[in-house]
């Protein structure tokens, strides 16, 4: 086979010498890629509030989105609390506080976001407040397992 | 030096008016290039394991998957330390308290964590996926054919978003009060952290803990850490909220 490709070296470096690291583009080396041709889209924003309550523990389901691809993909999801900048935008699986966590997994068809409860041994917990959450997930085309 | 370039948009978008995070690629910013990916498991959890040899000499970028679950993939937060990459391979660090064989899903980049670099803010206004006709730019893997219909045979593909690499560095090993960096995007955008304990020797994967963790607003980056570790982040023109 001929050796065809494509290298678009970054500003200051001359395309001829430049390493994979000083191009933005090299054709050796692909690049993690998110469909934008797919309904329900492959990326997103999710609100969700957990409200003031008793939680027993256990795993609970935040959301649900179909992707499709048939085998299991690579995927990141970003979240946390609305109310605490520190607690904002953190990569998942994360804790908040120490009974609350949020997590995602992706299957060959799903990703899901949920919560969990664990109160290390009494059975459940009480949320005295409402906890607003936000979360922007990613699923690539590339494989993930 | 003259001033050459290429860009293209992403499916729907207007290349002159789009915003930077709406561009398939511009030559005027790196991506996040794909050196090796590939599943391993490490057979004893209790003990260290060599994963991968990439041998680039330098500490490249990373991100690990867990396949704990079978069928399922998650980002191995839960085993950030146990991940530990240097200037020539990826390593599995073993853990006492864990057991059994694990199974993960690993990537390796071509970027350099200790790099520090700022990409130019050309255009952060959100524009509207439109109709601009049927033109794009896409890149088959080397012995893959440029019809395939399985976005993974590309290198890079007009109808698919990928990571654009706005800004990364690295801050340490002091950190008497959290770090504060400008990044100037005017949205909070998507990053990625790493951290070192070693002098920067190596890095490991930097899971939220109440004393390491890294956020972002429309300002700043901001990076806390305990003392005597630096932290490399990697900030991409990709806004987590707008609007």
């Amino acid at each position: 086979m001929s050796e065809y490709g494509i290298k678009i070296s970054l500003p200051g470096y001359d395309v001829k010498t430049a390493t994979p690291e000083q191009c933005a583009v090299h054709s050796d080396y692909p690049v993690p890629k998110i469909a934008m041709d797919k309904t329900p889209s492959h990326f997103g924003i999710v609100h969700y509030t957990i409200p003031k309550g008793t939680y027993v523990d256990g795993t609970y389901n935040i959301f649900v989105t179909v992707h499709g691809w048939g085998y299991v993909p690579t995927a990141l999801v970003y979240g946390g609390n609305d109310l605490y900048f520190g607690q904002q935008n953190s990569p998942l699986p994360l804790s908040i506080g120490d009974s609350l966590g949020l997590t995602y997994y992706v299957d060959d068809n799903i990703l899901s976001i949920d919560y969990t409860i664990d109160s290390f041994g009494s059975g459940s917990i009480v949320l005295d407040a409402d906890i607003p959450l936000t979360f922007k997930y990613y699923i690539f085309v590339e494989d993930g397992a | 030096m003259t001033t050459f370039g290429a860009k293209a948009s992403q499916l729907g978008y207007e290349v002159d008016e789009c915003a930077d995070y709406e561009l398939t690629f511009s030559s005027e910013f790196p991506m996040l290039k794909i050196e090796h990916q590939g599943s391993v498991t490490i057979t004893d959890s209790k003990q260290n394991q060599d994963i991968y040899t990439h041998n680039l000499g330098y500490i490249p970028a990373f991100w690990v998957f867990d396949n704990k679950d079978s069928g399922k993939s998650r980002l191995a937060n839960l085993y950030s330390y146990n991940f530990v990459v240097n200037s020539t391979k990826l390593s599995w660090v073993g853990d006492p308290s864990l057991s059994g064989a694990h199974t993960f899903y690993y990537f390796i980049f071509r970027w350099n964590l200790l790099t520090e670099f700022t990409g130019a803010v050309i255009n952060t206004e959100q524009t509207s996926q439109g109709s601009y006709g049927d033109y794009g730019i896409k890149v088959a893997k080397s012995g893959k054919s440029i019809n395939s219909l399985d976005y993974r045979d590309y290198v890079i593909h007009s109808n698919c978003k990928s990571p654009i690499i706005h800004m990364t560095g690295v801050v340490g090993p002091y950190f008497p009060t959290c770090a504060l960096i400008p990044h100037y995007l005017g949205y909070a955008p998507l990053f990625f952290q790493w951290i070192s304990d070693d002098n920067k020797n190596s890095f490991k994967l930097m899971a939220k803990s109440p004393e390491e963790y890294v956020g972002s607003d429309e300002t700043y980056i901001i990076i806390c850490s305990i003392d005597n570790t630096y932290i490399s982040y990697m900030v991409f023109k990709d806004p987590m909220y707008i609007g």
